[in-house]
């Protein structure tokens, strides 16, 4: 039996979601059987991410990201949308393994194999695809990219009550620096430039990683 | 539009019996006592009833001459008053003075009552008598408001400081105009531009000698006086509007100066101005409306007044008042493009304003609503040199703005917003599409290339479609060849592009359809758009 990974950024994320009424939707977890693979698109499954799905079989937070489900039928899932970006996106891009989508907009979350670390795990990306691609680190595994939004989420004006819901003007991971720069281990992995050959094409947001690794 | 058909008299006579230094009997109830209920909405209502009785005892008042008859001719709605006419006719021998409480005590609950019911046009008559003032109304059930009509009473009795010495002026310049021949008589006909609370200008149309006699003689002090009297009940209106007034000068024998006489004075209404959105122009005056109203009530900080607004509508509310005499302030600055973008009007223009002021810094963004809100409330004389350099300085920075591509910041953001505003324009659309998955909102013209449109909203209604993600990438796809094919196109090569898109790919705008569908169709629509793009952009 494969040993239980804490997933305490997780768990922290559900709990804010609960307590601050933002409207999220957790669906059960297939059972062990239907997500046997150990890789997705050819590339290696990040072990937190593979616990993830065995804890929750999708997670939706309402205007923030979507986390996609191992597999489905009819919604984008986590093998078809790797292996759909591995055919379309060029090098290295097209090595990224895409996990989560912005709830609303055609940015998405992604790992980097190519980037694992000495525990196998895997730093998580933000992708902009809109136009020529790049993309920001946000987090330097699946678990710290869950701590990071918690903590960005907390720290929102509270939810007007009532049925109807008013847009945040804030976005992640754009407004959500501070919450990033506290992942130390992500902040070395800037610094020694490890990001660099994902944000080429984007001054901005090269400008704003730099930020980000200045914070600490 | 004709009236409603429902028309209802009430004749009410009450006659005034008021001995000279009599306080009158005492009144059934106090003034405070027909308040049924006490708050802010109360007080507003309280306050505009008492505001109406100061204007027909400040030109009352001092009327002796039995037989005059003064007419006022005012809106009613939702507890607000807002004259429309005024009329009066000379009477003959002098009357006994009288004290302002009685005749306020006696006309309160005839106005209280007009404040409740439907809105309608009230016509309430005061005819002069020996010891006091008969009283006669009429209302009628009206089914078009007049534009310059309130809507929400405002709390608020006195006038801004200026407003009187404004009205004073404008009256002495206007009966400057109407020589009056000893023993004569003549007529002038003169129209006064308001704004809001402000007289912006004037403007005579005709003189007219009705009895000729000897050399012309002045009108006395107390005839300036009591036009800027007439004057000031109109300025309590909302908008531009325009007040006809039509004034009598005569000279009596044996007297030292003429007298003047308002014969009329009534707010025009002129016909909409032609291509003007009715919905706009409604949307736009009830925000005027309620912004007037609490600038009225002493609300002076513009971030204050437009807190309770979003981006959106302080944009419909700046473009909806270009036309006042106010906004060309706004281009006194070299920015030409902003202009041209502003003053099409309409919801086009609004659309435009609320993206660009997205691209402004807060703190800019905060100093445009300051200026604009004080330009509107207080006309553009009310700027300061330094204010007027910071506000061309501000439009000047727009312009340059227009012409920079939109950073990826400005792109995230206007993203988010086109996704809300499609949300809310089409919220059918926005469920059929999210049931078979999540969909994306795509630009047809995209925001990279937003500033070779100066003075298009990218984000308007017209450029934003629902497609489903495949469909998205593959337009993606083709915008990603036309982009390594033409670095820096010209506004033609994008519409070119987008129209290739339209083709090949409008099928699918707006149409749910479950992932993975129309595969093949769509590689056929994307390879399609592909061979087209280069047909129209050979590689050099």
């Amino acid at each position: 039996m494969q040993p239980v990974i804490p997933l305490p950024g997780l768990e922290r994320l559900l709990k804010v979601c609960r307590s601050r009424r933002q409207q999220h939707k957790v669906e059960p977890a297939l059972p062990p059987e239907l997500r046997a693979e150990t890789s997705v698109a050819g590339l290696p499954m990040d072990p937190q991410l593979a616990a993830v799905h065995a804890r929750v079989g999708s997670l939706w937070v309402r205007e923030e990201f979507a986390v996609l489900p191992w597999r489905h039928a009819l919604r984008p899932d986590l093998h078809r949308m790797s292996a759909h970006w591995r055919r379309e996106w060029a090098e290295p891009f097209g090595s990224l393994c895409v996990f989560a989508r912005d709830d609303r907009l055609a940015y998405c979350y992604a790992t980097v194999p190519a980037l694992v670390g000495e525990k196998g795990t895997q730093p998580v990306v933000w992708v902009d695809i809109y136009e020529t691609l790049y993309a920001v680190p946000v987090a330097s595994d699946v678990d710290h990219f869950f701590d990071a939004y918690a903590r960005y989420l907390e720290s929102a004006p509270p939810l007007p009550e009532g049925e109807e819901f008013v847009p945040q003007t804030r976005t992640f991971p754009w407004d959500a620096s501070e919450f990033i720069a506290r992942d130390r281990a992500l902040v070395a992995m800037i610094r020694a430039g490890r990001f660099d050959f994902l944000m080429k094409a984007n001054a901005q947001a090269r400008e704003w990683v730099e930020k980000v690794a200045a914070r600490r | 539009m004709g009236r409603c058909a429902v028309r209802e008299h009430v004749l009410w006579v009450l006659a005034c019996l008021l001995w000279a230094g009599c306080v009158g009997s005492q009144a059934a109830g106090s003034a405070g006592g027909m308040w049924a209920m006490d708050g802010p909405h109360e007080e507003a209502r309280r306050a505009e009833v008492e505001s109406a009785l100061d204007s027909f005892w400040s030109l009352s008042g001092g009327q002796r001459e039995v037989g005059t008859s003064l007419s006022f001719t005012f809106w009613a709605q939702n507890g607000a008053l807002t004259l429309l006419e005024y009329r009066e006719e000379k009477g003959g021998g002098q009357g006994r003075p009288l004290e302002a409480e009685p005749f306020a005590r006696h006309l309160r609950p005839l106005l209280t009552g007009y404040l409740s019911g439907s809105a309608r046009v009230v016509v309430l008559t005061l005819k002069r008598e020996e010891a006091g003032w008969a009283v006669a109304s009429e209302a009628t059930a009206h089914g078009v408001r007049p534009p310059e009509a309130k809507t929400q009473p405002v709390n608020r009795r006195i006038l801004p400081a200026d407003t009187l010495p404004r009205a004073r002026e404008v009256a002495s310049k206007l009966v400057r105009l109407l020589a009056v021949p000893s023993h004569g008589v003549t007529s002038l006909q003169v129209e006064v531009g308001l704004e809001d609370d402000r007289i912006v200008g004037w403007e005579h149309h005709g003189f007219r000698v009705v009895e000729s006699g000897g050399a012309p003689r002045a009108l006395s002090e107390e005839s300036v006086e009591r036009l800027a009297r007439v004057l000031l009940p109109f300025v309590q209106g909302v908008g531009q509007r325009t007040l006809a007034l039509e004034l009598r000068g005569e000279h009596r024998a044996g007297e030292p100066t003429a007298r003047l006489q308002v014969l009329e004075a009534r707010t025009l209404h002129p016909a909409p101005p032609p291509g003007e959105d009715p919905d706009f122009a409604a949307e736009y005056r009830a925000m005027h409306e309620d912004i007037l109203r609490r600038w009225r009530e002493g609300v002076r900080d513009g971030a204050e007044l437009l807190a309770r607004y979003s981006l959106e509508e302080m944009a419909l509310w700046c473009v909806g008042g270009m036309l006042t005499r106010g906004a060309g302030l706004l281009f006194e600055s070299a920015a030409p493009t902003v202009k041209r973008a502003l003053t099409r009007g309409g919801t086009d223009a609004a659309g435009w304003l609320r993206t660009m002021l997205r691209r402004l810094p807060h703190a800019e963004r905060v100093a445009f609503e300051r200026f604009w809100t004080k330009v509107r409330m207080e006309g553009a004389e009310a700027l300061s040199s330094a204010e007027r350099q910071e506000l061309a300085a501000l439009m000047n920075r727009l312009e340059r703005l227009l012409r920079k591509p939109l950073s990826t910041s400005e792109k995230n953001e206007l993203r988010r917003v086109a996704r809300q505003h499609f949300e809310r324009l089409h919220p059918r659309v926005h469920e059929a599409m999210g049931c078979l998955g999540p969909y994306e909102v795509h630009h047809r013209r995209p925001l990279e290339y937003a500033h070779v449109f100066p003075t298009e909203d990218v984000n308007a209604a017209a450029n934003l479609k629902a497609v489903m993600k495949d469909v998205h990438q593959r337009i993606g796809s083709v915008w990603t060849e036309f982009r390594n094919i033409r670095g820096s196109p010209h506004a033609e090569d994008v519409d070119e592009v987008a129209g290739i898109i339209d083709r090949h790919f409008g099928r699918w705008y707006d149409q749910p359809h479950v992932p993975g569908e129309w595969t093949s169709v769509l590689d056929r629509a994307e390879e399609a758009a592909r061979q087209e793009l280069r047909r129209s952009f050979p590689m050099p």
